[in-house]
């Protein structure tokens, strides 16, 4: 085994047990590659910033697709009601700042 | 932005209006953590079989005896529709993705699945298919044509003569429902899909993935490839239904053994699509209590590819009786038997994992053992079905039933019970009491054979599934159906026991250390229950096992192992 090869185990160790963790307890986003060598750029982000946004969109567009089924086989008031509601939490979904 | 800490955020948070995101309620509907959803997957999923298990004791209460009379035969026509359509679609399906959409982001080592929203989505389509589909009770149409509901007899009417075959809605309610379920499960699974090929952690090659990731993503392509024939039947039905085509009526060109082979090829995959997911977990639990790693890991994963593909390519053994050309017999005969090998290579491997191991019958290895148990029973016996002749005695008897229920309550439901007990410490924070949950596998276990072996009995001796009643002067039949139906009574009970132990863990449990079981993957390197954004520094894998090695770093499986 190279010398290389035995320095690297020692160094994924040092960062798995929170040697690149912030002093304030923040996740850190790491930039090791596949081969264990860690990359020059460290970020220390905020919960927010990795944490994927709640959204309404998701129950609104299921809601929508509902109505829509219904109508398809009831009313084509129904069926007209579920492809507007379609359309606009599709566009509401779009629209939203992530 | 990207240089910000939790604590920069938590200031900003006391001088803002709380949004109806932060709101209690609005948390549930707007998140879109895959945590989250995943409880709420689970949550629904037990419900949903709360529901189908109540519909279970109605069918089992009206053939206790010879003659009963607790149903009309309408009614018993729902109820079995409605139980095998909420088992299968609304029990196990969401069970098993609520499971995956824990657990595999965090065994992968990811912070989230790769399309939350569309996460999110596919949860709420669920839920709102499986409320549509229940709430044909209230408008007293539920579906009553069998969770295949076969066509024509699924038609509005049939034949030249226009006979009328399912005028109301009935029908409706379960092709709108299943469409429904069909887009919850098609963004499920894309989502799985993407996330496990790109979100692994650094250093998780395919090869180092956990097994239950790997079967989550066989799975996922399963589903991907036969939804679209289930949702191609349904359309034409509703279209045969509603505008006046003729798919599948004979006297109009049509041909009703169109539906057959296209809810097949999507019916018998959906069948591994049940049980793949549950070997995942079983393959996470029996080397966790065996302390030793899993044996033959390769094989274990690639026989789960193996089946993937071969599950394609047996469908028409659910037709042998409607009198298809011997070439055909033939074929799906071969690739019903060679199905059974890579399942068998699975079996195996099992079996040397605990082998020489230091076996701690803790609930989740009472379970997955029971597993082993139970679906090796369902195995056999379906080797036994894809022997054209002896299909031809059984096709439709209660020998089916018997196999399936082996297959997918005996396996899956054993599998899920063998998740829920393990990883519940990592979902809620506490502890499942141990004695109720003995308790409660060994009711089940009991309650399984008590009520699904003598159904393969009752297959020979000629009763068939769903007539709603009996005589009394059949030899056996009698006897065997009243044995049947206190075996249901048993899983019944014990599944009671699950639901006190349930609620009274949540409320007065013992606390849950982070690794309870002393266990070896990713997930358990995190809080219990993990924080929103799972690790605080991304994990690096070194091996299969990698929150092993890193609790013993010098006898590390990197170390001497290379894979």
């Amino acid at each position: 085994m190279s010398q290389e090869q035995q320095d690297q185990p020692k160094r994924i160790e040092q960062l798995s047990q929170g040697e690149g963790s912030a002093s304030n307890g923040a996740p850190v986003a790491t930039g090791e590659n596949v081969a264990g060598t860690p990359k020059k750029v460290r970020k220390v982000v905020s919960e927010e910033a990795i944490s994927p946004h709640p959204s309404i969109w998701p129950l609104g567009l299921a809601l929508a697709l509902v109505v829509l089924l219904i109508g398809s086989v009831t009313q084509p008031l129904i069926l007209g009601l579920g492809a507007l509601l379609v359309a606009a939490a599709i566009i509401g979904w779009g629209l939203e700042r992530r | 932005m990207a240089t910000r800490t939790i604590g920069e955020g938590a200031a900003t948070t006391l001088v803002r209006r709380r949004g109806f995101s932060e709101s209690y309620i609005g948390e549930w509907l707007t998140t879109t953590d895959h945590k989250l959803i995943g409880i709420m997957y689970m949550l629904t999923g037990f419900f949903f079989f709360l529901v189908g298990g109540m519909e279970a004791l109605l069918i089992r209460t009206q053939l206790a005896q010879p003659n009963g009379q607790v149903l009309d035969p309408q009614t018993y026509n729902e109820i079995f529709t409605m139980h095998g359509t909420t088992m299968i679609f609304l029990f196990v399906i969401p069970m098993l993705t609520g499971f995956g959409n824990y657990v595999v982001p965090l065994m992968i080592g990811a912070r989230d699945m790769a399309f939350p929203r569309m996460n999110s989505f596919g949860y709420w389509v669920l839920l709102f298919g499986g409320i549509f589909l229940q709430a044909s009770f209230l408008v007293g149409q539920p579906p009553n044509g069998g969770w295949f509901m076969y066509a024509p007899l699924s038609e509005v009417n049939c034949g030249l003569h226009a006979v009328q075959c399912t005028p109301g809605m009935n029908a409706d309610f379960w092709l709108l429902g299943v469409l429904l379920l069909g887009v919850s499960s098609i963004a499920g699974s894309l989502n799985f899909v993407v996330t496990i090929l790109k979100l692994r952690a650094p250093g998780m090659s395919i090869n180092r993935m956990p097994l239950f990731s790997w079967m989550t993503l066989v799975t996922a392509f399963l589903l991907l490839f036969a939804l679209p024939s289930l949702s191609a039947a349904a359309v034409l039905l509703l279209l045969d239904r509603h505008v006046g085509t003729h798919f599948y009526q004979y006297a109009f060109g049509g041909d009703p053994l169109l539906w057959q082979h296209l809810f097949w090829s999507f019916g018998h995959p959906e069948v591994y699509i049940l049980i793949l997911p549950a070997f995942g977990i079983i393959s996470e639990v029996l080397p966790v209590f065996a302390r030793k790693p899993i044996f033959g890991y390769t094989f274990i994963a690639w026989s789960g590819v193996a089946i993937g593909f071969l599950s394609f390519t047996v469908w028409a053994h659910h037709m042998f009786a409607v009198g298809l050309p011997p070439i055909a017999q033939a074929f799906f005969a071969t690739s019903t038997t060679l199905i059974a090998i890579p399942t068998a290579v699975k079996i195996f491997n099992w079996l040397a994992t605990i082998w020489g191991g230091k076996i701690n019958f803790k609930v989740p290895m009472l379970f997955a053992l029971g597993f082993i148990a139970m679906f090796l029973i369902g195995g056999l016996n379906g080797v036994a079905l894809a022997v054209v002749p002896f299909d031809y005695q059984v096709t439709d008897t209660y020998f089916v039933v018997a196999h399936l229920h082996y297959v997918l309550f005996g396996g899956t439901a054993f599998g899920i019970f063998a998740g829920i007990y393990y990883w519940f410490p990592k979902f809620s924070g506490k502890m499942l009491n141990e004695r109720l949950g003995q308790w409660h596998f060994w009711l089940m276990l009991i309650g399984v054979n008590l009520t699904f072996f003598p159904m393969h009995l009752l297959g020979i001796f000629g009763m068939p599934r769903r007539i709603y009643t009996y005589p009394a002067n059949i030899v056996g039949w009698s006897e065997l159906n009243l044995l049947a139906s206190i075996g249901a009574f048993v899983i019944a009970l014990s599944i009671l026991i699950f639901l006190f132990n349930f609620v009274a863990t949540l409320k007065n449990g013992e606390a849950a250390p982070d690794d309870p079981w002393d266990a070896f993957t990713l997930e358990w390197d995190t809080t219990s229950p993990p924080k929103k954004y799972n690790f605080l520094t991304i994990p690096i894998v070194r091996s299969r096992r990698p929150f092993y090695d890193k609790k013993n770093p010098d006898i590390a499986d990197w170390r001497s192992v290379i894979h």
